[in-house]
């Protein structure tokens, strides 16, 4: 209880007319939720049942287009939101019913799990061309499913949204830019409280009433009952929270709050990547950061023509005939063996380069500067994303006056806004990423090395730039969408 | 819960509102699409739609509306609606945006509102500067030998096209270019790959599964099924 964190100067969303009611409201995800759930059911029916023609079908349009350009956009204007109206919870909520209360198993209680689920998914994404097929675009939103109710079944911790959701492990990331977060209005009063609800909730299979006593004299009556709300199910303890890592904005814990302490408040974009010690520093998470920003080149680099010619390459050099392997060679490099491999390099050159090998080990110098790699990786993703959302931001109209049975308008919704634009705002993206994330390097290299600080940072600056200089090339490139060129 | 049930069902039920469209292979109707250049490449392109019966006899719907898709969800569509032509015989214009795989769906739409619509998976090659350029038809002088897509969900996705059976030239020549092909096909008499129909559009990567059309030679039908017609019209 002694490392209470409250962001300064922060006004609270959830005070805000109509809004902070709505959100404070019992049943408020709920009712987020069950928008999305309704929508993830739209998709599956299509993509199941409707044409299997990419471009025509809800289960492809909605999540590759529209749900990837909004959810980049949403996590750096506001936070993440997707997480709190996660329909994938929904069954999540129904399997802690059945739940057999086994902790999940502490080899995999890290970031370790997160990185393969992103890397696997990704990786599915090219091998089965997920992006042309509604049908198994459709599979996989079941599996989600599945998924998120077989771990709540078997676990008591939300352990798919905390260890294994790439999408949540995803929006965790790159929602540490996002200008709000959950924060304690009085420090004092949990300095006080009894029973934590926050992080244990108010949940009880029988009623019981206590009494907190406030700093003031005051005293609060403390109900617990079956109508008790749940506590954080990533297990965050309200007034120690300084990061929006593993944070998905639930709510559970304004909720389950009985003193009503807890706010979602804003703050600087960004504030927790220049605070050091907001991030465990071990290196799943340092990883994690930085290797999802590595993603963001390859899954970009698996839409223009290089990629095409370097399977060709490597399938003939090698003489491999699986495509699975090929792909696993060229993504499994590109964005996990060669960026890990770099960043243990930077930080062994910034520590010879700053003279301070002995004063900061290998593991502390990649987690001071692996908070610098979100904002270009976010950029990279929004340069990315926002491509496919721009080029016809309104596909989803004809796509929905064909599924409710008329003829698609594609006349008047399925045009393409300004090439020059969508340039600019890839453009924009990747260049004002760059910047923040250099800022933030520069800030982490003068708080370790003091007057060593440029050449400490050097291998880290040119490792950020590198990263914003392909994304520029990939995104140069003419676009060039394909199943296999190899094997089919 | 029992809302989100009730309004989940509701949503299958929309579902089934969609309108599907008849495969033209089910219809007895035959659609060709002959791709220009042959060599598709990012840049302009022309389509030459041939639509004939069962019998080889050419078929005028009220309405040909085509279109052409990215595999990618969410790519601008390239739409060409209301084509303009005769006796089964339509000729457009076309673009190729971006290099990949396309989908192109050729829809017919009849006097009774039915519908019928054929899609042909076509792999489209960035563009160079020494790509076959369209060739221009001038009098007296044809194109180069056109495949002929007929439509069969059409080459396999993934560059596969050159693994598919090539089956004859087939359907009637348009009787507006018969003169200006013919000696383009008496010159070049090598198979050109023709794709039977499919019908509907096709599950993603699916396409290399379907079974090829027959190899049909009508080229001894075709003048005969040409008097037959004017015949009829006449």
């Amino acid at each position: 209880m002694s490392n209470l964190y409250r962001p300064a100067n922060a006004a609270d969303v959830l005070q805000w007319p109509y809004i902070g009611r709505f959100l404070r409201w019992r049943r408020g995800r709920l009712a987020l939720q069950g928008v999305l759930l309704l929508a993830a059911v739209l998709l599956v029916v299509d993509g199941l049942t409707g044409p299997q023609s990419a471009a025509r079908n809800l289960a492809t349009v909605a999540p590759w287009v529209h749900y990837r350009g909004l959810v980049v956009l949403i996590l750096l204007l506001a936070g993440n939101l997707f997480c709190m109206a996660c329909p994938f919870a929904l069954p999540r909520t129904l399997g802690k019913r059945f739940s057999r209360g086994r902790n999940f198993p502490r080899v995999l209680r890290n970031k370790w799990l997160a990185i393969a689920s992103l890397f696997t998914l990704f990786l599915l994404y090219e091998w089965l061309d997920l992006w042309a097929s509604p049908w198994l675009t459709a599979w996989l939103i079941i599996a989600y499913f599945v998924a998120s109710f077989l771990l709540e079944v078997a676990f008591r911790e939300s352990a798919f949204c905390k260890y294994v959701c790439p999408l949540g492990s995803f929006n965790f990331v790159y929602a540490t830019s996002a200008p709000t977060q959950i924060a304690v209005r009085d420090a004092e009063i949990c300095r006080h409280c009894v029973g934590h609800e926050c992080v244990n909730g108010s949940y009880a299979v029988t009623p019981m009433v206590r009494l907190d006593e406030i700093p003031g004299g005051s005293q609060v009556e403390v109900r617990h009952g079956p109508r008790g709300t749940p506590g954080c199910g990533t297990s965050l303890f309200a007034p120690q929270i300084r990061s929006n890592l593993d944070c998905t904005l639930c709510l559970d814990c304004v909720r389950a709050c009985l003193h009503d302490n807890i706010g979602l408040m804003s703050r600087r974009p960004g504030r927790e990547l220049l605070q050091p010690g907001a991030w465990p520093q071990r290196f799943d998470v340092s990883l994690l950061v930085i290797l999802l920003a590595a993603m963001g080149l390859t899954n970009a680099f698996g839409m223009v023509s290089p990629v095409y010619a370097l399977q060709q390459s490597l399938a003939e050099t090698l003489n491999l005939r699986s495509e699975l392997i090929v792909l696993l060679l060229v993504f499994g490099v590109t964005s996990l063996l060669v960026p890990a491999l770099l960043t243990l390099l930077a930080a062994q050159l910034g520590r010879l380069l700053s003279g301070s090998r002995r004063k900061h080990n290998l593991r502390s110098t990649v987690a001071a500067f692996a908070p610098a790699f979100v904002p270009v990786g976010l950029g990279v993703w929004i340069a990315h994303y926002t491509f496919h959302l721009l080029i016809a931001p309104f596909s989803f109209i004809p796509v929905l006056q064909e599924f409710l049975g008329q003829d698609g308008d594609w006349a008047q919704f399925g045009s393409s806004l300004d090439e020059t634009l969508i340039g600019l705002v890839q453009l924009v993206a990747i260049a004002g990423g760059l910047v923040w994330s250099l800022l933030i390097a520069q800030r982490a290299a003068t708080r370790m090395y003091r007057r060593d600080a440029v050449p400490g940072m050097l291998p880290w600056a040119l490792l950020l730039l590198a990263i914003a200089f392909i994304a520029v090339w990939i995104f140069s490139q003419p676009m060039e969408m394909r199943g296999s060129i190899l094997f089919s | 819960m029992r809302r989100i049930i009730f309004l989940m069902l509701c949503l299958v039920l929309v579902a089934a509102c969609r309108q599907e469209s008849t495969p033209a292979a089910e219809a007895d109707l035959t659609i060709n699409l002959r791709v220009l250049p042959t060599d598709a490449r990012v840049g302009e392109a022309e389509f030459l739609i041939d639509i004939t019966d069962a019998d080889g006899r050419a078929v005028s719907p009220e309405r040909v509306d085509v279109r052409g898709d990215m595999d990618h969800a969410g790519m601008q569509p390239v739409l060409r609606d209301d084509l303009q032509g005769s006796n089964g015989k339509y000729r457009v214009a076309f673009e190729w945006t971006m290099a990949g795989d396309w989908t192109v769906t050729v829809k017919l739409t009849f006097a009774d509102d039915s519908v019928l619509e054929e899609t042909f998976d076509v792999n489209v090659a960035m563009a160079m500067e020494e790509a076959t350029p369209t060739p221009e038809p001038e009098d007296g002088e044809g194109p180069t030998p056109i495949p002929t897509l007929r439509g069969m969900g059409g080459i396999s996705r993934g560059g596969a096209a050159a693994e598919t059976p090539f089956g004859a030239w087939q359907g009637t020549p348009d009787r507006t270019q018969q003169a200006l092909t013919q000696e383009a096909e008496d010159a070049t008499p090598t198979a050109i790959p023709t794709l039977r129909g499919m019908g509907g559009i096709s599950r993603g990567g699916a396409a290399a599964e379907t079974p090829f059309g027959a190899w049909q030679d009508r080229s001894g039908e075709d003048e005969s099924e040409e008097e037959e017609e004017e015949e009829e019209d006449g």
